[in-house]
């Protein structure tokens, strides 16, 4: 019997886990016979363990220190290696989830690859091997990975909330759209050689004013966030009405701004899904907005081109805008033309 | 200015065979763009690489690649069966043309069954993770290692140049019937010692009293013109693949016996149905014995087998002329519409 179990690792955020959806969920269609354990990270897991098709979960931790990490490592394959698998297939491609892998009872042994430093390694022990390679997209090489395992991924943008009862508990009465002002806003907060756009407390309400006057006051705005305090919507969001402890609302020309606080992911993806635009930097959120199949407006770094395509090259309905600083962004034409083109899309 | 599309053709021309193998599918296809008013370049990677001991000419070959790419700018590159590239230098020629549309056909069975189901399998995935097209000689839909958004069935084509014969006008023809083989068209002679599937099926046939032409079985295999001479002068031709049926799977065989006017035999179960009515357009036959009957009644029946190959080639040339077929390649690979559609176009 425990030869029948596949494990899966996927060791990384949930933009990653999501973008594995469609494969993994074919792969369990395809070979309906065998259980899937999935070793997620531990920031994933509670997200992961919902899904049924996913027998079992287990975090693997994280940590930046050596030994810690090494000792984590050897924990695992003590752990891991009670079972044999019928199979292994490695989505993260990372050296840990490798290393691991190494030492674990398996006939099929597949990775997809992010770094060549691994290859020869992994060819010596008689991995499967595709190039997660950015020259394409990713769901490409998702899709090689399966054809190469002997299936296909018949549908490649499933809906992951699909048998998912959403709760329903933020109720809009009007058309809204989503401004998603997360850390990815901030250089600093984020990868430091990113163009900052940093919008001020004044700038925010300056872009959603301007957001409306776009849309012609149609629609009310949703303000939500990541996990990360960010101190200039704090600022600006301090003159909310407070409705309770997550949800904050003012009215501004008619429309009403609500601020989402503090919301869990499951939130932001019902929220997602009865959208009709989403403005944001690209990261999960655009990986839920596609989900959803909702208009979404994405703000990219013009270095990370191809990074960017490779993440989001399978989206229908994604327009990627270079980020600029809030304040040229605030005057910049070509936003205008692509909110107002996404907004009839929806 | 009208837009010309530019085709790189990278594909075995078999300069080196002195003209043996003139009508060879990739020499086809290449007729069909420029029968298309298509730009097409060509480079013959076995000619280039011949005698390439050590492989010390692959490294010219890459730049040469290369080199052309740049004088020419294309708009596709096509590949054939190019086997000398690796996966390294499919990637760096992808990775350095991205605007390019890359693409392959593969013409060799990918039959799961067949003896060399992996040699072949591998051979076609060497390009196909980076081509954003592919078409080969089956239904993709057979296989359940190939993705059908990205891969196209095609026919095995032929060419008003080359398949000239109109063996149907002639009642009195010296031979029979026809059938040719090789152990493969490079070497061009025999294995010795070798006997596979189509031999032993040949010599099971009850060909009593009839004037047999066949090839590679107890004469040697015959080539270039010769074999067109042997064919002009034989009333019926068998096509007979080895393996498990697939859909729509044939060797060139097919191409050369009925585009050429005679009355051919087609093994049930591949759905060529689908395009030929029996004894209408070709004849279908699902054993021995079945042929050996088949083979012996239209020996005797000129008129109907005439008429039978006439339509044969008329419908051929209709449904799966080079020029219909790479017009349709191309609109594929460029995501065109395809217009005039044929029934075997997807």
């Amino acid at each position: 019997m425990d030869e029948l179990e596949t494990l899966i690792f996927r060791t990384d955020r949930i933009g990653d886990f999501i973008i594995s959806f469609p494969f993994i969920k074919s792969y369990k269609d395809n070979f309906s016979k065998t259980t899937i354990t999935l070793v997620s990270s531990e920031y994933n897991s509670h997200f992961v363990k919902k899904f049924k098709f996913i027998s079992k979960t287990i975090p693997l931790q994280g940590n930046f220190n050596l030994i810690p990490k090494i000792i984590i490592l050897i924990k695992m394959i003590i752990f891991l290696r009670k079972k044999k698998y019928n199979h292994i297939i490695i989505l993260d491609g990372k050296m840990r989830s490798f290393l691991i892998s190494l030492f674990l009872k398996s006939k099929n042994k597949s990775i997809l690859l992010q770094s060549k430093k691994i290859k020869l390694l992994s060819k010596f022990f008689n991995y499967k091997i595709v190039l997660n390679t950015e020259i394409q997209s990713q769901t490409k090489n998702f899709s090689f990975l399966a054809n190469q395992l002997g299936f296909k991924i018949n549908n490649k943008n499933p809906n992951i909330y699909k048998d998912e009862n959403l709760n329903n508990k933020f109720l809009f009465e009007r058309k809204f759209i989503i401004l998603h002002l997360d850390e990815k806003w901030y250089s600093k907060l984020y990868y430091s050689d990113f163009t900052d756009i940093n919008p001020s407390a004044k700038e925010i309400d300056s872009f959603i004013k301007k957001i409306n006057t776009i849309l012609n006051n149609d629609f009310d705005i949703v303000l939500t966030s990541g996990s990360r305090k960010i101190d200039n919507l704090t600022n600006y969001t301090s003159s909310f009405k407070k409705i309770n402890d997550f949800v904050f609302k003012k009215d501004i020309n008619n429309r009403t701004i609500t601020y989402l606080h503090n919301i869990t992911f499951e939130d932001l993806a019902l929220i997602v899904s009865n959208s009709s635009l989403i403005i944001c930097c690209e990261g999960a959120i655009s990986h839920l907005s596609n989900n959803f199949n909702v208009p979404t407006l994405a703000l990219y770094e013009k270095k990370r081109f191809q990074h960017t395509k490779f993440w989001t090259g399978h989206m229908k309905k994604i327009k990627l805008f270079e980020r600029k600083n809030m304040h040229d962004l605030l005057l910049d034409k070509n936003l205008v033309y692509d909110i107002r083109d996404l907004i009839n899309q929806s | 200015m009208k837009k010309i599309v530019k085709i790189l053709h990278i594909a075995d021309m078999h300069n080196r065979h002195k003209g043996r193998l003139f009508y060879s599918s990739g020499k086809k296809i290449n007729n069909g763009f420029i029968k298309n008013d298509y730009n097409v370049l060509q480079i013959s990677d076995r000619d280039f690489l011949q005698s390439n001991i050590f492989n010390y000419k692959k490294p010219f070959f890459i730049s040469y690649i290369d080199k052309t790419i740049q004088n020419f700018l294309p708009d596709i590159i096509l590949f054939g069966h190019v086997d000398a590239l690796n996966e390294d230098d499919f990637f760096y020629l992808r990775n350095k043309y991205k605007n390019i549309k890359f693409s392959q056909y593969f013409v060799d069975t990918l039959d799961p069954n067949f003896h060399q189901h992996e040699r072949h399998k591998n051979r076609f995935f060497l390009k196909y993770q980076f081509c954003d097209t592919n078409f080969i000689t089956s239904n993709p839909g057979a296989f359940n290692f190939i993705d059908q958004d990205k891969t196209f069935f095609i026919p095995n084509v032929c060419d008003r140049s080359i398949d000239v014969l109109e063996n149907y006008n002639f009642k009195n023809l010296k031979y029979d019937i026809f059938f040719a083989l090789s152990h493969g068209q490079h070497r061009g002679g025999l294995k010795k010692g070798y006997i596979d599937e189509r031999t032993v099926f040949i010599n099971q046939l009850n060909l009593e009293d009839l004037k047999v032409n066949f090839f590679g079985i107890e004469k040697k295999p015959v080539w270039g013109n010769n074999f067109f001479n042997e064919l002009s002068k034989t009333k019926m031709g068998i096509n007979y693949n080895r393996g498990q049926p697939l859909k729509y799977y044939s060797s060139d065989r097919i191409a050369l016996l009925i585009a050429n006017g005679l009355l051919t035999f087609l093994q049930k179960k591949y759905s060529y149905e689908d395009f030929f009515e029996d004894k209408q357009d070709v004849i279908y036959f699902d054993s021995e014995n079945d042929l050996s009957d088949k083979i012996k009644y239209y020996s005797k029946n000129d008129k109907e087998r005439c008429r039978i190959a006439k339509n044969g080639k008329i419908k051929y040339f209709n449904l799966f002329e080079n020029v219909s077929v790479t017009k349709y390649m191309v609109d594929k690979i460029l995501d065109n519409k395809i217009s005039n559609k044929l029934s075997w176009m997807n």
